[in-house]
């Protein structure tokens, strides 16, 4: 994992109009964005596309990113992820198709592992895109309570609710109670 | 309730599962290259479009030429950011020359053929930062010569027209846009060098040579242009009368 402060380096330096730098920034966080993106939409092509629009929205307002000690890099880069998906979302409505996911394995870093993972998937496939997002990003990206809170717009204890909630609703539909 | 501690040991085996989840692959380096490509075509800031837009009338070439003319991006933002080899860059270069077309005034269309060739040289210097790729290298080099050729055969018929139209006509834009043509032509050299380095196929090498020298040629061009003479007129003659000399600079190298 790359330190902080070589990080807020190449931030400089691609405010400067470094694209050597921003691509060095790409590499770092391009594969959290893109499965941040990937575990909601479930499609390839459609992840790369606003993988590539969150990153150039990123290029286009980084002189307005302004390093505090409450929010990392990581969490301005992954509100504009979140905002992206929304538009996406709001526009195309996609309904998640069960064999959709099923033929994703071959998109697997580990199809082995995919197999195990896959009833989970479908599960939180069915969940509201909030809660999606609040699992995303509190478990599978281990962000803090206040980044996640930063990132969907959030207060901290509204995010403690819907983690509590989300969590709820994806234990019951593995139950399957609902 | 304490909802920062999950009690129910179903809840920790399941979070245990999220925190575990596999990760999936994608076109890593192929969405990087897009996206340095399209870099080239974005300022820093996104300028900030004001209320001058919707003061403007709204009738078209005029409003059309005060947009271009002030060089504000086009509304086909995806087509805009597109590679060259891509559908969406025949559209995009379709869309810099319609740009140019509408335009009334001959200076903004050549500063724009100017504009349109400084993209095509960033372009070429971004596709130098990334690997591989080298078809589509080529397929930009070749785009850029062509480019450069229009362009200094417009600027150059231009300007000899506004000179026959007005012996006194100022075409000193027109000389700061071939100035601008020929040190593109040599930026373009220098990248197109660059890449005919990376290149081992014979045939796209040969290709490379032949866009050196159409380039080297397009600066020669560009520089005979502006070392030429004005149209020469005769002096006057005892009536008072002119004639313009019909063989001085009418017509192209």
């Amino acid at each position: 994992m790359v330190d902080e402060k070589e990080i807020q380096q190449l931030i400089k330096q691609a405010q400067d109009s470094d694209k050597e730098a921003f691509g060095q920034i790409y590499d770092i966080y391009a594969d959290n964005i893109y499965n941040f993106l990937f575990g909601k939409l479930h499609h390839k092509q459609t992840c790369e596309d606003l993988l590539h629009t969150v990153f150039l929205k990123a290029w286009t307002n980084l002189n307005r990113y302004r390093p505090r000690k409450s929010a990392k890099f990581s969490t301005w880069l992954f509100q504009i992820a979140n905002y992206t998906l929304i538009d996406h979302w709001r526009v195309h409505k996609d309904t998640l198709e069960i064999d959709k996911v099923e033929n994703l394995s071959q998109f697997a870093q580990d199809p082995k592992a995919y197999e195990d993972y896959e009833f989970l998937w479908i599960a939180i496939s069915e969940l509201p895109i909030e809660h999606q997002t609040v699992l995303d990003l509190r478990f599978k990206q281990e962000m803090s309570v206040a980044e996640a809170a930063n990132i969907m717009g959030k207060s901290e204890v509204a995010i403690r609710v819907l983690q509590h909630r989300a969590i709820t609703l994806l234990r019951k539909k593995l139950e399957g109670k609902i | 309730m304490n909802l920062g501690i999950f009690r129910k040991k179903e809840d920790e085996k399941l979070i245990r599962l999220l925190k575990n989840q596999p990760r999936f692959s994608y076109a890593k380096d192929e969405v990087k290259f897009k996206l340095l490509t399209a870099l080239a075509n974005k300022p820093q800031p996104v300028p900030k479009y004001t209320t001058f837009w919707f003061k403007m009338p709204h009738y078209g070439t005029a409003f059309a030429a005060v947009i271009l003319a002030v060089g504000l991006t086009s509304t086909l933002v995806y087509a805009d950011s597109a590679l060259p080899g891509d559908k969406l860059f025949s559209l995009d270069r379709a869309q810099e020359e319609l740009a140019v077309k509408i335009v009334p005034s001959q200076t903004i269309k050549a500063k724009l053929r100017a504009k349109h060739l400084n993209e095509r040289a960033v372009e070429l210097e971004q596709l130098s930062l990334v690997k591989n790729h080298r078809e589509t290298k080529v397929k930009a080099v070749d785009q850029s010569v062509q480019g450069l050729n229009q362009a200094i055969q417009s600027v150059s018929e231009a300007k000899i027209r506004m000179q026959e139209r007005d012996k006194n006509s100022n075409t000193a834009e027109f000389d700061k846009v071939l100035h601008r043509l020929e040190n593109l032509a040599e930026k373009h050299e220098q990248h197109a060098v660059k890449i005919r380095g990376e290149v081992s196929d014979p045939q796209l090498q040969q290709r490379i040579d032949n866009d050196l020298r159409e380039l080297k040629e397009a600066r020669m061009r560009a520089r005979m242009e502006l070392e030429k003479p004005e149209l020469e007129t005769l002096p006057l003659d005892d009536s008072g009368s002119s004639s313009v000399n019909q063989d001085s600079g009418s017509t192209l190298p």
